[in-house]
């Protein structure tokens, strides 16, 4: 026993040393990281005392730092807000049907592309998919909100020369959801499914080609062949994506916000965002931030510690 | 061994390129505004010529969301910058807010380094919205103190207290916060009672579809008339600039001002109080009587569609895209507002779609018109940030006494005299090239007046000294507006102690200044606008009322009767 915690001793010494000298071998690639190391620093490890923030009384003359300590004030005042239940269901709820939703047409969209032959149809649908993703929510908004108008807007045309009464689609709250959800679609399909076609172009077309050989149809090699081979990588995603299962994204939601769909819309980062820009409580908006995070960061370390035991794929 | 080292060199140099682009950015430069002291001490307040020092650049923030509406072309060289420059040796430098006051304000004090001399912002009064902003940033200090720069140098400046409520100087321009410093100075404020300006807020309807339907503009006396008007409206088929169906009513953005169309609901009082008529005692309006029925026309208006839905919310560009057409017959705003927007827009191509004032509306007191305190109660506000150089603030005040002279009024309002305006009678007339301008919306962006310097003067002498609101006004009266101040909306002024200052003396004053919060009632209230039935809008309210009362609105209510029983002079709820 005594000779084995030895060796093991021994080993990690030497493994330790071997690390450094791999690293003094190849230090001009290791300085490559110098960059990437510095930047994390600087803009993701400094900031972090930030969050103190949500236990002081923010001053304008002190900063964050000078600011005396209040305790759990804010958090107490958080936890006891009269809507804080509504701000965490509909924050779930939202973030629920974008990824129930939005998770799987990146995906779907992908594999379509990659069925299609003829290439230059292909390059320009491609495009025309990413497009989106660079334009602004507030065009987006404007764009949806204009289609969907009581007043001539295109649906409402639609339903009119139909003979039916025009409806205030971003007022009703199922149409609501509806709207959040393929909004979001429309805007991040095409840019989202750039990491599936990247998956989906390293699998070896002799696979497909032995599959033709045994007489499988274009249906069977994608259940079979092309969806398991990029399955790592929606794992991946997927558990990523669980961290952002309370962030609903405020700007889309603040810009969609009509009287009527309030109560439904009203999220985490909305108020976060009422509260600290608008009303200037930084402190208690770091609260609302905070607490976001910490469920994040729970919700992340589960799923990838799930995602372990029933598969291959997990992040760490 | 030469090529791997080459390779080295290359790679190396590659990452502290990498690593410096990281910093780009970081690196702190001298603001323009931070002019050599020197320079500073050359001007002065008596109007000695400065044109060969070098100019002095006051950086300005006019912390108003499209205020950039009021912007000279050229910062440097417009007619009141060059004459600035000439009597002062400053030229103001400004910038323009083009997001919410409150986000900007908030961000500019919370990042530490204000990076502007001169701010002007919305100071309404009280504790809440910009005003809680900017008295939390002085009392913390983040605003200069200029009592004795304003002894030396602003003896036109002190004049503000002639324009400004006692109320408003006693608890927000003088707040107990402040120790005894002057850290904001009003603006727009009236040189006179007789220069308060009645912005004619009322409801106003298309001309053409009021006559096809055979109503006059006296017929609308009652919130419920509007009603019956619109729902003709909806019956007839009238059509907008584009022959699209007109929508009855709507409003301006974010549905600006839609209050007016509900006036028969509203008390009239000026501290957001209600006053129990059997017991003589207040509680806050949000609570009272009058409020379901507020709501409840709202709600009969939106589910009848009869009210644009999309209004309560509307952006700027696309209310102003439906004002431009014609689209709603029925809307509420100020007189000023609409005029110059229509007069730009519809009317050119569309004289006959004009839009008329209706009313008088009264109020639930059955009282038309509105009540004005003496003096200003409430105003725009500008100060000076506290890091400013000393010798930069100091020429900003010199700047802004002239601006605040005889003289400088009349630059910044009517340009030059002989070039601009003559002199007739004693009173500035504005040439009519220039009347002209100023009515096609030019003369600002093109020479300054009529502009942004405006927002550096705190009286405003339009009746008592130059006879008129607007340049041109005095020789052509713009009868629409004299109908609207003489007989729609005529203001009284009142004097007295407004009951909405006793909350600086009560303990719990944040508490309730957060639950009083504007933005979570009128969440509240526009819901209850589209609730499926009249009890549920009820039933929404009342969650809102119950939500005021676990907050403690009672015993806030209890002190301001206590408070207002306490005091000798007149209380005005």
């Amino acid at each position: 026993m005594k000779t084995m915690r030895l060796k093991t001793k021994k080993s990690n010494s030497h493994n330790k040393k071997s690390i450094w000298k791999r690293m003094r071998k190849y230090k001009v690639l290791y300085l490559f990281l110098l960059p990437a190391i510095v930047f994390f620093f600087i803009f993701g490890y400094i900031p972090m005392y930030g969050v103190t923030l949500a236990f002081k009384e923010f001053r304008f003359d002190t900063g964050i730092l000078m600011s005396p300590w209040v305790g759990l004030k804010y958090v107490e005042k958080f936890f006891s807000y009269f809507q804080f239940r509504l701000l965490i269901r509909n924050s779930f709820l939202i973030s629920f049907l974008k990824l129930l939703f939005g998770f799987p047409a990146p995906i779907i969209l992908a594999i379509m592309l990659n069925e299609v032959r003829a290439k230059k149809f292909k390059r320009v649908f491609q495009t025309v998919s990413y497009l989106p993703y660079f334009v602004s929510w507030v065009v987006v908004a404007t764009i949806f909100t204009k289609f969907l108008s009581p007043h001539q807007g295109l649906f409402n045309e639609l339903r009119m020369a139909m003979d039916k009464e025009p409806i205030f689609f971003l007022g009703i709250v199922k149409y609501f959801y509806i709207v959040i959800v393929t909004s979001d679609i429309w805007k991040n399909v095409g840019f989202n499914s750039i990491i599936y076609l990247a998956a989906l172009s390293s699998i070896s077309p002799m696979l497909y080609e032995a599959a033709s050989i045994d007489g499988a149809g274009k249906w069977k090699k994608i259940i079979h062949i092309t969806l398991p081979s990029i399955l790592p990588t929606v794992g991946i995603l997927f558990i990523l994506s669980m961290s952002g299962l309370l962030r609903a994204g405020y700007e889309q939601i603040i810009l969609f916000q009509q009287p009527p769909t309030i109560p439904v819309s009203e999220v985490l980062e909305t108020y976060s965002v009422k509260v600290g820009l608008q009303q200037g409580q930084y402190s208690y908006a770091t609260v609302v931030g905070l607490f976001q995070s910490i469920v994040s960061l729970i919700l992340i370390v589960t799923t990838n510690k799930i995602a372990k035991k029933v598969s291959d794929t997990s992040l760490w | 061994m030469m090529k791997k080292s080459i390779k080295r060199l290359l790679c190396t140099a590659m990452v502290l390129m990498l690593t410096m682009s990281i910093f780009a950015g970081c690196q702190r430069t001298k603001e323009p505004t931070s002019k050599d002291s020197n320079n500073a001490g050359q001007s002065n307040n008596t109007g000695k010529k400065e044109a060969d020092a070098e100019p002095i650049v006051i950086k300005m923030f006019s912390c108003w969301n499209g205020s950039s509406g009021n912007a000279p072309r050229d910062h440097f060289d417009n007619v009141v910058a060059n004459k600035l420059l000439e009597e002062t040796g400053v030229i103001f430098d400004i910038e323009y807010a083009t997001s919410s006051e409150s986000e900007n304000l908030n961000m500019m004090f919370s990042s530490g380094d204000i990076p502007y001399d001169v701010v002007t912002a919305p100071y309404w009064g009280g504790n809440g919205g910009e005003t809680g902003i900017i008295k939390r940033a002085a009392s913390q200090g983040m605003v200069m103190a200029l009592e004795d720069l304003l002894d030396k140098h602003g003896p036109n400046i002190k004049r503000f207290e002639e324009g400004a409520a006692t109320d408003f100087l006693e608890n927000d321009v003088y707040a107990p916060e402040y120790n005894g410093h002057t850290y904001v100075i009003p603006y727009q404020l009236p040189a006179t009672p007789a220069d308060n300006k009645n912005w004619g807020y009322c409801v106003y309807v298309r001309k053409d579809i009021m006559d096809a339907l055979g109503w006059k503009q006296e017929d609308f006396n009652h919130s419920e008339k509007i009603y019956e008007f619109l729902k003709e409206v909806k019956a007839g088929d009238f059509k907008d600039a584009n022959g699209n169906p007109v929508i009855p009513a709507g409003n301006w953005h974010n549905g600006w001002a839609y209050d007016q169309l509900y006036r028969s609901y509203i008390t009239g009082n000026m501290c957001s109080l209600w006053v129990d008529p059997d017991t003589n005692k207040a509680i806050v309006d949000r609570r009272s009587p009058l409020v379901m029925e507020e709501v409840l026309y709202m709600r009969k208006l939106v589910s009848e569609g009869l009210f644009d839905p999309e209004a309560f919310r509307q952006n700027d560009t696309i209310a102003k895209e439906k004002h431009a057409l014609g689209k709603y017959a029925v809307h509420g705003v100020h007189y000023f507002h609409q005029r110059d927007f229509y007069e730009q827009t519809l009317y050119k191509d569309h004289p006959e779609m004009r839009y008329v004032p209706v009313g008088p509306i009264k109020n639930a007191k059955g009282q038309i018109g509105a009540s004005s305190l003496k003096g200003r109660a409430g105003s725009p506000a500008w100060f000076i940030s506290a890091d400013t150089d000393s010798d930069i603030a100091e020429a900003a005040i010199k700047a802004i006494n002239y601006l605040n002279s005889e003289e400088g009024r009349l630059l910044a309002f009517y340009g030059i005299e002989g070039e601009h305006f003559d002199m007739v009678d004693g009173k500035p007339r504005m040439k009519k090239e220039y009347v002209d301008m100023n009515k096609e919306g030019i003369l600002k962006s093109e020479t300054g007046i009529q502009g942004i310097y405006r927002e550096l003067i705190s009286l405003y002498p339009y009746m008592s000294e130059w006879g008129e609101f607007t340049p041109g006004e005095a020789d052509v009266p713009d009868e629409t507006y004299e109908h609207i101040i003489n007989n729609i909306v005529p203001e009284t002024i009142i004097d007295g102690y407004r009951a909405s200052n006793f909350i600086n003396d009560y303990d719990k004053k944040d508490d309730i200044n957060e639950l009083l919060n504007g933005e979570l009632w009128r969440d509240y209230r526009e819901r209850a606008f589209f609730a499926a039935t009249e009890e549920d809008a009820i039933k929404i309210i009342e969650e809102y009322q119950q939500y005021l009362i676990k907050g403690g609105i009672e015993d806030y209510e209890a002190f301001i009767n206590e408070k207002a029983a306490e005091r000798d002079d007149h209380v005005i709820f």
